[in-house]
Formats: structure tokens, C-alpha cells, sequence
């Protein structure tokens, strides 16, 4: 088994890498490979130098070892609160399929799944040490991950064990609220029995000194003593010599897997369980696009009864409306945040300071969902495109159909827009005298009138992405790996660029019409309306081409999987 | 009904479907058979206007797909080998955006019929994560009879479905042709082409190597001598072709 385990583990990566590689004759994947590789190298570069700096920097280093070691503390009592009592190893459909029923021990498969489980960790160990955690060792980072890995394995399968005692969910989770509030205890009298202070102000020499006091503090016993093992996780991630910690974590990580096979808990029922559903989420993720969305579909009502006759584009649009209020939390996000605003502006009403910054606050969000906004809401032809061998028997010509999938996105986007503007102006009604532009109706309706076509625009540059592009986003195979990070920034930058394009002609016209026209409200009306009009104008002419493109699309000849 | 001439579909250097001629009447059932790989996906898809053709052309219903391809698509209806739902939306929601789709004034008492026809009334408020892979198989097949389409496609239709709902679906699409629909069936399944179908298509390599009735296709491989099954006039041509 350990023969066919690593035989199945290295062949697999091998044949990710080869095909990656191999995909690289495609420009597409050339170019993005390219992009992330000079993304890569100059993150690497910019790393090396900050890692020289880091490690002048001793209590920097110092105090995010003291970060890392309370987070693995925070897993390691966290993890026995977890309400999961059954062990459910996530295995693929092939590998149930394949080792469940084949003449495989328990403990053979919870070895395959800790050492398959390392390739991830490497790979996460990879992203955090380049990107996230700026100063960190590589190697600690991977045997830290590998080692928590082990371990959380260990106490799922002791809480299946505790559960077959009787000690229930209720039971661990106040022994873990028992051992919280005694090491905090601990804690809190020895910050406040030694000579730690905290130094007034947060400038650099004193933001280090602040680092340095905290970290020798809870370096003290008890409360060193208790930090003890998770500090072996933050000295193998961030000391100068991590070798020893590296070492003592591998020989813990053996004992946790000695145990955990010891426990001998059944799990292949609760595996298979734990299978399907992480299956069923990832699909559900593709299937969104968003890479973001694991919310479950929620049952909202359609947004209006669908009549039998009519245009049929209404059908796409009622259809799209019905997919973001229900697989996206964005009702509850587009209908809170105006209220939040509103809220906490009508508390804080007779402070004109705060009224005025909430009212900003509301128009920074405003501005910048025009551009957040379209990428977030993907309820168009991007989330369609998995279904384009249906779409495309639609008796809808192409232009109907790509103007009515990007509708309820639209219109969505267009009522938070509006009602973001409206609450920020009237918030900031109260704001004083330096805001009062903000507050005329003649801005809220330019505003408005500029943020909509914007908003199509950015749709169809999206969408216009995919007709365009469609292996890009219609791979049968989960699309990572660094080609795909590059095509990923590669799609930024083209968004980007293409909407900044497609804004000079209207901008042209608005800097100057402006100028001329700004001192009456019909002025900065018509100042507005005729960069609308440009865009508007770029709009339909792009729709046209992408829907011609659209009619001519062949997924077949582009999908990784055409055969 | 479905005509097709000189249907070539070409990816790059490899061509998928080359100069396939045939037609399905009104009435009549076609069943699309050959080994993996032959080109039925890829000619089904090139009928129901999801792949452009590289050459040649499709009519259905009398309408040229390439020159009014909404037309052309009022009159059909394409079932695929894997039901692709909304996941979002109910069974009879599914319903009820298919009939808007394709503008059936009278779709009520359908959808009532349809849901009752394939065991999903009680599955009506169902979403398709709530449902087997044969039941959401059953709802593709129900949308694309919503309309009342003249026109039948269907690739792998049995795939997922129990005996009953297998015997219930060979009885639904034999009715469809009765009313009048022209349909393509796409199978592996020899005994439910061989049980349904009128005509049968074998396709290797995206060329034709047989076309005509079951009995034909028989005769010709039996030549006089005794009886063969479809499934041995089937393993024989394709034998012969390759």
C-alpha cells in the first residue's frame, strides 16, 4: 500500500506538472505563466531584501513569533471545541472508489491521507512564506503546517473517541472555555504584575519597543511555560535557528500519528460523508466562479411572478435575479450596509465630524463598488458559461441573450448604487459646510446617470473576457496553479486597461464640458450626459461585436477537455 | 423535421464530423449509434446550434439553423448526456422559466402533466442538490418538452434512471414521435435503439458506415444467412469501417 500510496501522490504531481507544462504551447497559458512568473520573482526579490532587513529587525521577528505561537495555541485548545464528532476524512471520489474498497488497512489510509496532505501543506508553506509572512523560514512554515495537520487529525478522531465515552460536544466545549479563561487569567496578571507598559505613542522606535515589551513578558513563566509548545511553532517559522523546533516538531508530529492510529476509530462512513459534501461545495464554487461563495442556496422568494409570454430575455433576467439573491450573501450585504450607515449617523447625528466622515465613508464605498462590484457578482454569462451547451439551444439571438444575462447583475448593482448615494448624502446633510457639493441633487443624479453605464461597461469587459477568452474560465479542471495566477492578473490588468480605454473619449468631453458648465446644476447635468452619451455609444457598439463573437463561439475548440 | 447535408465539423487538423447527410421525418425516430469517440456528441451539439458547423447545412422544422437560428431553435429541443441545472433554481421553477423561454401560453396544465409524467410532483419545490442524478435527468427532459417541440434531441436520455423511469422515458419519446416530433436519439444502449428508433445512424470516425432501418442494417450484415442482433450488426460494421 505505502508503494501504491506514494506511486499515486508522485504521479499525480508529476502529471499536474507535465500538463501544466505541456499547456504552456497554448499562448494563453504562456502569457499568464510569464506574467506570474515576473510577479513571482519580483515578489521573491523584493522578500529577499525585506528578509536581510527582517533580520536586523529583532523585535519584529520577535513579536510575530509570539503571533504564530498563539495562533497554533488558539488550533491546538480551539481544535477539541469543534462540534464534529465523527472523523471525516476528505478523500476524493477515486480514492474511496479505489482504496475503501481494496484490501487497504485504517491505518494504511490514514497514512496516505497524512502524506497527501503534505504536498498541500508545501504548497501553502510556499504562498505563505513569499507572500504572506514576510520573514519566515520555508521549511519551519511547511513542517508547522504539516505538523498541525497531523494534529487536528488526531483530535477529530479523539473526539469521536471521547463522544463513544460520553463526553459530548457540550463537555470539551467547556473544558476548552475553562482552559481559555485560565491561561487568559494567567496571562492578564502577569501583564499586569510586571513592568510592562504600554508606550503612549505608535511611531516606529516606539511600535518596536511596544513588540519587544510584549514579546519578554509572555516569555516568562507560567505563562512562557504554557507557550512552550506553541512556541516551537513560532521559533521554526521565525527564529534565526529553527533546526531544533523543526526537529522536535517532526518527532511530535510521529507520536500524534502513532495515536491517532491507536484511537483505531472508524471513519470511512463519516469520510465519505465529509467527501461528498466538499465535493458538492467545490462544484458549487465552479459553478459560481466566484471563488468565494460556499454559501448555502437559501430559499428567497423570486424576485417576481415570470408570465407565460412576454419578451423572453425577461426569463434570463428573472432567472439571474433569482441566482444572486439566493447564492450570494449580497441582499443581506447591499441591504445592511446603507442601514449600518444610516444607523450609526442618526447615533452619532449632532457630531458633525463623524457625520461628515460616515457620509464619505458612503460615497468612498459607492465609488469604489463600481469597480469592486462587477467582479464580485458574477450572476451573468460567467456563471452561464458552465451551461453553454444549454444556453446556446435558447431560441434568443446572441445579442438578446448576452444583454439579458448581464441585466440583473446590473440592476442589482444599480439599486445599491443608488441607495449608497442617497443614504451618504443624506448622512451628510449633517456633515457641515466643506461636503456641500456632495449634497446637491445635481451631483446625486450626475452620479448616478455615470455610475450605471460604468457599471455595464465593467460587465461587459467581464463578460466580453470570457466569449473572448473561454478556456480561461471554462476549464473542466479546477483552474490554479501559476499559469492561472497569471491569467488571474493578466484578466486585472486587461479589465483595467479596457476600462480605461473605453473612459478617455468620455472624459475627454467631460474635463472641459465641466469647466465651462459647472456653475448652474443644468450645467453639470449636461456636463455629465454627454460623457454618458460616449459610453453609452462604446456600450452598444461592443455589445454587437462581443454577441457576433458570441455566435461563432465553439467551446469545444477551446475547453481543456474538448474531446 | 431535420435535415442535414454535408454536415463537417473540423477542430484544427481533426475532423469531428465529415459530410454527414441525413434526414428524420416527421414522425420518425433516428438513432445515433458508434463507438467512443465517433463524432454523435459533436453532430447532435451541430444540429441544436451549440457548435457552428464548419461546413454544411442544418434545417429544422424548415429553417435554416445558420440563417434564423432562433426560428430554427422555437422548434427544438436538445437534451444533453449530463443535465446541466440551474442550481439555484426549483424543479418547477426550471419549468417555469423554459416555458417563458420559448413563449408557451397554455404551460400550467403542461407542467402539471410533465411533473406528473416524470415522478417529480412532489419534488416540485425541490432544488436540483435535492435531487438524484436520474430525477434531474428526468427535469432536463421535462424542460425540454415544455414547449412541445417538434424537434427531439436527445444524447444518452437513460443514463441515471431506474427500470421504471427507463421504460416510462422509451414510452415518452415513442409518444413524442407519435404526436409528430422528429426525433435523434443518441445511445449506447443497442436494445432501447433497437426497441425505439425507426432508422439508425452508425458513425465512426465522424463519417456514416451504415444508415437505413434495424431491419436493413440486419439483412445487410446477416446477408440471407439467418438472423443477427442489432448489437452484432453494430460490432460488425464499425469491425469492417475501422
Amino acid at each position: 500500500m505505502t508503494s501504491a500510496a506514494f506511486f499515486l501522490i508522485t504521479r499525480n504531481l508529476k502529471n499536474r506538472v507535465m500538463r501544466s507544462v505541456l499547456r504552456l504551447r497554448q499562448p494563453r497559458y504562456i502569457v499568464g505563466a510569464v506574467l506570474a512568473g515576473t510577479y513571482f520573482w519580483s515578489v521573491i526579490f523584493r522578500k529577499h531584501a525585506v528578509t536581510v532587513m527582517s533580520m536586523r529587525q529583532g523585535p519584529v521577528n520577535e513579536f510575530m513569533m509570539l503571533i504564530v505561537s498563539f495562533v497554533a495555541l488558539l488550533f491546538i485548545v480551539g481544535s477539541w471545541a469543534l462540534p464534529g464528532d465523527s472523523p471525516g476524512l476528505v478523500f476524493s471520489e477515486a480514492e474511496i472508489q479505489f482504496f475503501f474498497a481494496g484490501p487497504v488497512s485504517r491505518r494504511q489510509l490514514l497514512a496516505y491521507k497524512v502524506l497527501r496532505s503534505q504536498v498541500q501543506s508545501f504548497f501553502s508553506a510556499v504562498i505563505f512564506s513569499v507572500f504572506a509572512m514576510r520573514g519566515s523560514h520555508f521549511l519551519g512554515m511547511w513542517v508547522a503546517l504539516a505538523v498541525l495537520d497531523v494534529y487536528t487529525t488526531f483530535v477529530s478522531f479523539a473526539r469521536a473517541r471521547l463522544k463513544q465515552m460520553h463526553i459530548g460536544w457540550w463537555w470539551r466545549l467547556a473544558a476548552v472555555a475553562v482552559v481559555i479563561a485560565l491561561i487568559g487569567w494567567i496571562g492578564n496578571r502577569q501583564f499586569q504584575d510586571s513592568s510592562f507598559n504600554i508606550p503612549e505613542a505608535y511611531g516606529t522606535p516606539q511600535a518596536k519597543a511596544f513588540m519587544h515589551a510584549i514579546a519578554t513578558t509572555a516569555a516568562v513563566p507560567p505563562l512562557g511555560t504554557i507557550l512552550y509548545a506553541p512556541r516551537l511553532f513560532g521559533t521554526a517559522v521565525y527564529s534565526s535557528a529553527p533546526a531544533l523546533p523543526i526537529v522536535i516538531l517532526l518527532a511530535s508530529a510521529f507520536v500524534f500519528f502513532f495515536l491517532t492510529a491507536q484511537l483505531d476509530i472508524a471513519f470511512e462512513d463519516a469520510s465519505i460523508v465529509a467527501s461528498q459534501r466538499s465535493l458538492a461545495r467545490r462544484s458549487r464554487m465552479r459553478g459560481m466562479r466566484s471563488g468565494r461563495s460556499t454559501a448555502a442556496i437559501n430559499r428567497i422568494r423570486p424576485p417576481f411572478q415570470l408570465g407565460a409570454t412576454g419578451r423572453p430575455e425577461v426569463a434570463i433576467i428573472w432567472k439571474n435575479l433569482i441566482g444572486t439573491l439566493r447564492m450570494t450573501p449580497f441582499p443581506i450585504i447591499g441591504i445592511a450596509l446603507p442601514l449600518v450607515l444610516a444607523a450609526v449617523a442618526s447615533i452619532f447625528g449632532s457630531h458633525v465630524a463623524i457625520a461628515g466622515a460616515m457620509g464619505m465613508m458612503g460615497l468612498m464605498i459607492a465609488c469604489m463598488f463600481v469597480f469592486f462590484g462587477p467582479q464580485a457578482l458574477r450572476g451573468d454569462l460567467r456563471t452561464d458559461m458552465l451551461r453553454l451547451d444549454v444556453i446556446k439551444t435558447y431560441p434568443l439571438s446572441a445579442e438578446a441573450l448576452l444583454a439579458s444575462e448581464l441585466m440583473a447583475p446590473l440592476i442589482v448593482m444599480s439599486v445599491f448604487e443608488m441607495a449608497m448615494l442617497l443614504v451618504s448624502v443624506f448622512i451628510l446633510q449633517f456633515g457641515g459646510g466643506g461636503v456641500a457639493f456632495f449634497t446637491t441633487p445635481e451631483f446625486v443624479v450626475s452620479a448616478f446617470v455615470f455610475v450605471v453605464p460604468v457599471l455595464a461597461l465593467q460587465l461587459l469587459i467581464q463578460n466580453g473576457a470570457i466569449i473572448l477568452f473561454p478556456a480561461w474560465s471554462m476549464s473542466t479542471e479546477p483552474n490554479r496553479g501559476f499559469s492561472a495566477m497569471g491569467q488571474r492578473f493578466l484578466f486585472l490588468i486587461g479589465n483595467l486597461l479596457t476600462l480605461g480605454i473605453a473612459v478617455v473619449p468620455a472624459a475627454a468631453l467631460f474635463i472641459p464640458a465641466y469647466l465651462l458648465l459647472h456653475h448652474s446644476a443644468i450645467g453639470i447635468l449636461t456636463a455629465t450626459l454627454l460623457p454618458v452619451a460616449v459610453l453609452i455609444v462604446e456600450i452598444v457598439v461592443a455589445h454587437k461585436l462581443l454577441a457576433a463573437q458570441f455566435e461563432s463561439l465553439d467551446i469545444a475548440n477551446d475547453i481543456d477537455a474538448a474531446g | 423535421m431535420i435535415e442535414v447535408v454535408n454536415l463537417t465539423k473540423q477542430y484544427g487538423s481533426l475532423v469531428a464530423v465529415d459530410s454527414l447527410s441525413f434526414t428524420v421525418d416527421r414522425g420518425k425516430i433516428l438513432g445515433l449509434v458508434g463507438p467512443n469517440g465517433a463524432g454523435k456528441t459533436t453532430t447532435l451539439r451541430a444540429i441544436a446550434g451549440i457548435h457552428p458547423p464548419t461546413e454544411g447545412q442544418v434545417n429544422i422544422g424548415g429553417v435554416d439553423l445558420r440563417v434564423d437560428p432562433v426560428a430554427a431553435k422555437q422548434h427544438l429541443a436538445f437534451m444533453p448526456d449530463e443535465p446541466r441545472l440551474f442550481d439555484y433554481l426549483t424543479v418547477e421553477e426550471h419549468l417555469q422559466f423554459s416555458a417563458r423561454l420559448y413563449q408557451t401560453k397554455d404551460y400550467r396544465a403542461r407542467l402539471d402533466e410533465l411533473l406528473e409524467e416524470f415522478e417529480l410532483t412532489d419534488k416540485r419545490k425541490a432544488l436540483p442538490s435535492e435531487l438524484s442524478r436520474g430525477m434531474k435527468q428526468k427535469l432536463m427532459i421535462a424542460c425540454g418538452f415544455i414547449h412541445a417541440p417538434d424537434v427531439l434531441i436527445f444524447d444518452e436520455p437513460l443514463t441515471g434512471l431506474d427500470p421504471l423511469g427507463i421504460r416510462r422515458m422509451k414510452e415518452s419519446i415513442t409518444r413524442r414521435a407519435r404526436d409528430g416530433a422528429a426525433v435523434i436519439l443518441s445511445s449506447h444502449l443497442l436494445h432501447l435503439v433497437e426497441e425505439t428508433c425507426d432508422f439508425v445512424l452508425v458513425i465512426q470516425n465522424g463519417r456514416r458506415v451504415a444508415y437505413g432501418t434495424i431491419d436493413e442494417l440486419k439483412w445487410k450484415i446477416a446477408q440471407g444467412h439467418g438472423d443477427v442482433s442489432l448489437e452484432e450488426a453494430f460490432l460488425r460494421i464499425t469491425a469492417a469501417a475501422s
